[in-house]
């Protein structure tokens, strides 16, 4: 169907408002967009790599009118692209550590680590510090990648006990490496 | 200098990041993250940190894999197969 050239020109205006949307967008929530996928993914090249293919189809959207939140959607879009990630390639085989290392180096993060020898050592102290439970919801989850349920089963935890574990481990040897590395 | 995160902010961080990883409804769970991420600076920060431990251990090499999970998660050997 032809369309007249005043409709022409009301999608140009609606275009350019949607490009300018997404570019606010960008500004405002890429940084959380990439570490939300980082806590999905393992690798930080992956998380920005789908940050900016989410914007991409964010931008490329035929009828973002029809959507009710720009910033809720872009972050489905970003789930849904991790959860294809994850299901396409194992974690394990698909990060080495040595990518690992370099996402440490190139990181933005402000207190930049080069994690390395020294770190395991520091992690396994932090580790030892906390109550078995702890310790070891960390190690089943975070280390070996079990899903909360799975840590919850064998552990006779629920899931949300499991989850408090970990979270605490997480803080604590976070806290204790930063700490242990202050000059 | 640069403002680091207190230990306080970073528990709750740890806590959004098991959230994030494991919600229900992940589309509320992101907005009530994100409204954090905005009261300041440094939670986002610390979010960040945590985040970054927890890629870095989860691709440690299999020796250190190996001695932490019989250090930290003793378990039954057959436990694997139990719980599938």
């Amino acid at each position: 169907m032809l369309r007249r050239p005043s409709d022409i020109g009301l999608n140009s205006v609606a275009s350019h408002a949607h490009a300018a949307h997404v570019a606010e967008l960008f500004r405002d929530d890429n940084r959380a967009l990439i570490a939300f996928l980082r806590c999905r993914l393992p690798s930080l090249a992956d998380a920005q790599e789908l940050a900016q293919e989410a914007f991409l189809r964010l931008l490329a959207l035929e009828h973002p009118e029809r959507v009710d939140s720009l910033r809720a959607y872009l972050f489905r879009i970003a789930t849904n692209l991790a959860t294809d990630r994850l299901r396409t390639c194992r974690v394990r085989s698909d990060v080495s550590a040595e990518q690992a290392a370099e996402d440490f180096r190139v990181s933005s993060v402000p207190e930049r680590h080069v994690w390395g020898v020294e770190q395991v050592r520091d992690l396994r102290l932090a580790l030892r510090e906390l109550p078995a439970k702890t310790s070891q919801a960390f190690v089943m989850h975070v280390l070996e990648g079990w899903d909360f349920h799975v840590v919850a089963h064998a552990m006779k935890l629920s899931d949300r006990m499991v989850r408090y574990h970990v979270a605490n481990a997480l803080a604590h040897c976070r806290a204790r490496i930063d700490a242990l590395e202050m000059p | 200098m640069a403002r680091v995160p207190d230990k306080n902010t970073l528990y709750e961080a740890a806590g959004w990041w098991t959230r994030l990883r494991d919600s229900s409804d992940i589309a509320e769970a992101t907005e009530h993250w994100l409204k954090w991420t905005r009261e300041d600076d440094l939670n986002l920060v610390a979010f960040e940190y945590i985040a970054e431990l927890a890629s870095w251990v989860s691709t440690l090499d299999d020796d250190t894999r190996q001695h932490w999970a019989s250090e930290f998660a003793r378990r039954p050997t057959s436990w694997r197969q139990r719980i599938k």
